[in-house]
């Protein structure tokens, strides 16, 4: 009885068993599809986020692209504020380079880097200036423009689909011009996101150091000489006068002085490149003095010969003021001649001209000015007397020298004597008076306004005046034609449609570089701070802050009596002392040069390199070197490595929006 | 009492219980099945899109700048071996910019990358657009 009642119940118990196990089971299955379908959800998740990785990567790729484009642009912006098409620093900036002492590196810095970084601040921190403009390319194909980051970032999401957000901070100034950008990227249905930040810096212009200066020579023209602009050529260079007194010589390389140039007796300056008096007058104070240029003599404030018997050779004389030979027998011969003032007077005193003279008045008062044949003379003003001649050399009646003026005065005792010559101009005054003796010897005057005849003495007319005049004057108006003899009166002819142009002569493209005070800064004297005496390569170089003479007992060992082989650089004078008969090299001085004692031969002797190199380690001469002058080009080549931006770091960014 | 054994009742009723529970848990774990095996693909598609984009992106910037066109299909296998995704890419010149001096030449140019998937049999999966940025010297 009790087994059946336990079969009994046994009985009913297979049923809920069965339900049980089942319900079991369901919940195991259930479970386990649970988990299923959550990996499944996994890599779906995983699969969306890879992809949106991609398209926030894809998107940064397209705003580094078009920030890298801005950089560019504001570096191509800032490289034309600075240089011309063929890569050479421009006019403006060479001469601020020039004036420096300062190497590329410091340039950059104090000058195309802040403009460059202007361009940049001006577009990534939307100053609105809008100097610099990228064009951006749509997958339509149309184009938009951006001047500011955020028109590019408005650009871009409007766009490309994905991107969902772009911050982009402005350039860290004190970090290297770095930005960090961070791009937000999301999914069609919207529930993945992925956010990719990178940090950039943006390059500078030109990376310290990493460029090549090279600067080239500007192609020969006329005058241009490149050696004024290197010290290494000078043989004397002053910052005051420069006195040689008697008997001195001086042979080689080129003459600068910033006062005035005074030759006293029996001086002889030859073979000299160039003579530079940068705002004095060159000046022949006394006598027998000889001066011998190969290219150019410039002076701001004129040449005067005081003194008899001096002569004076070059191929281009350039004064800002005038030429006077006051003394006698002086000799001036020239290529080419130009200034404001020309004054011959004196007797025997001679100007002769090859190619050109050019002037705003000459003035031949007893001297002579004599023009070879193919020169021209160009005045304003030109006015003959008391003997003076003008006259005009000539080989062959096929000579083609003219004269120009706009005022021809011919007066008292003066002769032209130019029977092959044309002489153009726009006035033409013959004065006559009772001791003229007036010679005018022509192939043929053009007057294209008046002649006019002005006589104070009437009677004696007709011996004084000889006029030759092949093709005749050819005037507009005429005044005065009854105060001339009748046998010359045919030689005036009326036309009234005559006009003649003058083309004057350029003047030496040289002339502008001197005139802005480049050889004032080819020695930076505020680097000489003490005394430094070396031997280099045989040389005695002296470098002094103060005046180098004899009289200083430290000096004692500077000079010798017979050759010294010397380089002098002083912040004060140098004042060559009596007992030094010969030095071969070169004095360099920041206050007046003087040789003492006259008879000093001094012999220019290039400086050597390793001198050169000296110099420029003590800063004293351009690190760069000269010659930088505004016709030399300086160009800048970069290295090539250096690109628009760099990706300082770049990572996904693990937080949920 | 002499156990006599379940009734025919109680065991028809006992098989369709069973039977009816069976039926939808059959369905759940076919379900189930289907589900691991879609996890298992989205994975390698995943990786598949991921390994293509990598492939490209370092084949444009470190060895062919100047790469355009179709590029070699990038597959995708199983651990058998068998292909289970095939992605062909095509690469053009979407926007170019110069660094315009002379002295200072290169160009960067932003690819636009078409990447085309298709499953073991050949149907197309998916396409999808990415740029890549890439600088030519």
């Amino acid at each position: 009885m009790k087994n059946n009642v336990i079969l009994k119940k046994e009985r009913g118990f297979a049923l809920i068993f069965v339900i049980i196990l089942f319900t079991v089971l369901f919940a195991v299955i259930l479970g386990t599809i649970e988990l299923t379908m959550s990996s499944l959800m996994q890599s779906k998740s995983i699969e969306k986020k890879t992809e949106v990785s991609y398209t926030a990567d894809s998107a940064m790729e397209l705003i580094l692209f078009y920030i890298s484009e801005a950089v560019g642009k504001a570096k191509d912006k800032t490289y034309e504020d600075f240089f011309d098409e063929n890569g050479n620093l421009k006019e403006t900036y060479r001469k601020e380079y020039a004036n420096k002492d300062f190497d590329f590196d410091e340039f950059k810095k104090k000058y195309i880097d802040p403009v460059f970084y202007d361009y940049i601040s001006d577009f990534f921190e939307n100053k609105g200036g809008n100097k610099i403009t990228i064009n951006i390319k749509l997958e339509n194909g149309s184009n938009q423009y951006a001047s500011c980051i955020d028109d590019l970032v408005n650009i871009l999401k409007n766009s490309y689909k994905g991107i969902e957000k772009v911050d982009i901070t402005p350039p860290e100034v004190n970090n290297n011009y770095t930005i960090t950008i961070k791009v937000v990227a999301l999914d069609d249905l919207a529930k993945t996101r992925r956010i990719v930040q990178s940090k950039v810096r943006i390059f500078p212009m030109f990376e310290n150091g990493t460029y090549s200066v090279s600067i080239s020579q500007p192609s020969p023209q006329d005058g241009w000489d490149n050696s004024i602009f290197d010290i290494s050529n000078y043989v004397l260079f002053s910052g005051g006068d420069i006195v040689l007194h008697n008997n001195s010589t001086v042979t080689g390389g080129n003459i600068y002085c910033k006062e005035d140039l005074m030759l006293e007796n029996k001086n002889s300056i030859s073979s000299i490149g160039n003579i530079i008096v940068k705002d004095g007058q060159l000046v022949f104070d006394g006598n027998n003095n000889e001066v011998k240029v190969d290219n150019l003599i410039y002076t701001d404030d004129g040449v005067v010969f005081n003194g008899n018997n001096n002569s004076l050779n070059t191929k281009i004389l350039f004064s800002n003021a005038g030429i006077s030979l006051k003394g006698k027998d002086n000799t001036i011969l020239a290529d080419k001649i130009f200034c404001n003032a020309l004054d011959i007077e004196g007797k025997d005193n001679s100007l002769t001209v090859n190619d050109f003279v050019y002037f705003n008045s000459l003035k031949i008062d007893g001297g002579e000015l004599f023009l070879n044949p193919q020169a021209k003379l160009y005045g304003k003003t030109i006015e003959i007397t008391d003997k003076g001649l003008l006259k005009v050399e000539t080989v062959n009646e096929d000579v083609n020298t003219v004269v120009y003026a706009d005022t021809l005065n011919i007066g008292t005792s003066a002769t032209i004597d130019a029977a092959n010559a044309v002489i153009y101009c726009k006035n033409l005054n013959i004065n006559i008076d009772n001791k003229t003796d007036i010679t005018i010897k022509a192939k043929e005057i053009i007057c294209s306004d008046k002649v006019t005849i002005n006589s104070s003495d009437k009677n004696n007319r007709e011996r004084e005046i000889d006029i030759e005049v092949a093709y005749g004057i050819k005037y507009k108006y005429i005044y005065g034609i009854e105060n001339l003899p009748d046998n010359i009166k045919d030689i005036f002819k009326y036309d009234p449609n005559i006009s003649f142009q003058i083309q004057y002569p350029q003047i030496p493209q040289i002339i502008a570089p001197i005139q802005d005070s480049y050889l004032n800064r080819l020695v930076n004297f505020d680097n000489v701070t003490k005394k430094d005496i070396q031997q280099i390569d045989g040389y005695q170089l002296v470098i002094s802050p103060s005046t180098v003479d004899d009289k200083d007992n430290d000096n004692n060992d500077i000079f010798k009596a017979n050759s010294n082989d010397l380089y002098i650089i002083s912040k004060g004078a140098v004042n060559i002392p009596e007992k030094v008969k010969q030095i071969n090299g070169a004095l360099i001085a920041n206050d007046s040069l003087e040789f003492e004692g006259g008879e000093l031969e001094l012999k220019f002797v290039t400086m050597p390199e390793n001198v050169i190199n000296y110099l420029k380690e003590q800063r004293i001469i351009n690190p760069t070197n000269t010659p930088i002058s505004p016709e030399a080009n300086l160009t800048i080549i970069p290295t090539r490595k250096i690109t628009n931006i760099a990706i300082t770091s770049r990572y996904f960014v693990n937080e949920t929006e | 009492m002499k156990w006599k054994g379940y009734t025919l009742i109680e065991v028809v009723l006992a098989v369709a219980v069973i039977a009816l529970l069976l039926i939808p848990l059959g369905n759940l774990i076919q379900q189930g099945l289907n589900i691991n095996v879609r996890a298992q693909r989205t994975m390698e598609f995943s990786e598949a899109i991921s390994k293509a984009y990598e492939e490209v992106m370092h084949f444009l910037k470190d060895v062919e700048p100047d790469f355009e066109g179709t590029g070699e299909s990038i597959e995708s296998k199983d651990e058998n071996g068998n292909t289970v995704y095939k992605i062909t890419y095509t690469v053009s010149d979407y926007d170019t910019f110069n660094v315009g001096y002379d002295v200072y030449n290169y160009e960067e140019v932003l690819k636009k990358v078409d990447f085309t998937v298709q499953d073991s049999k050949g149907n197309k999966v998916k396409e999808l657009t990415y740029f890549i940025r890439v600088i030519k010297p």
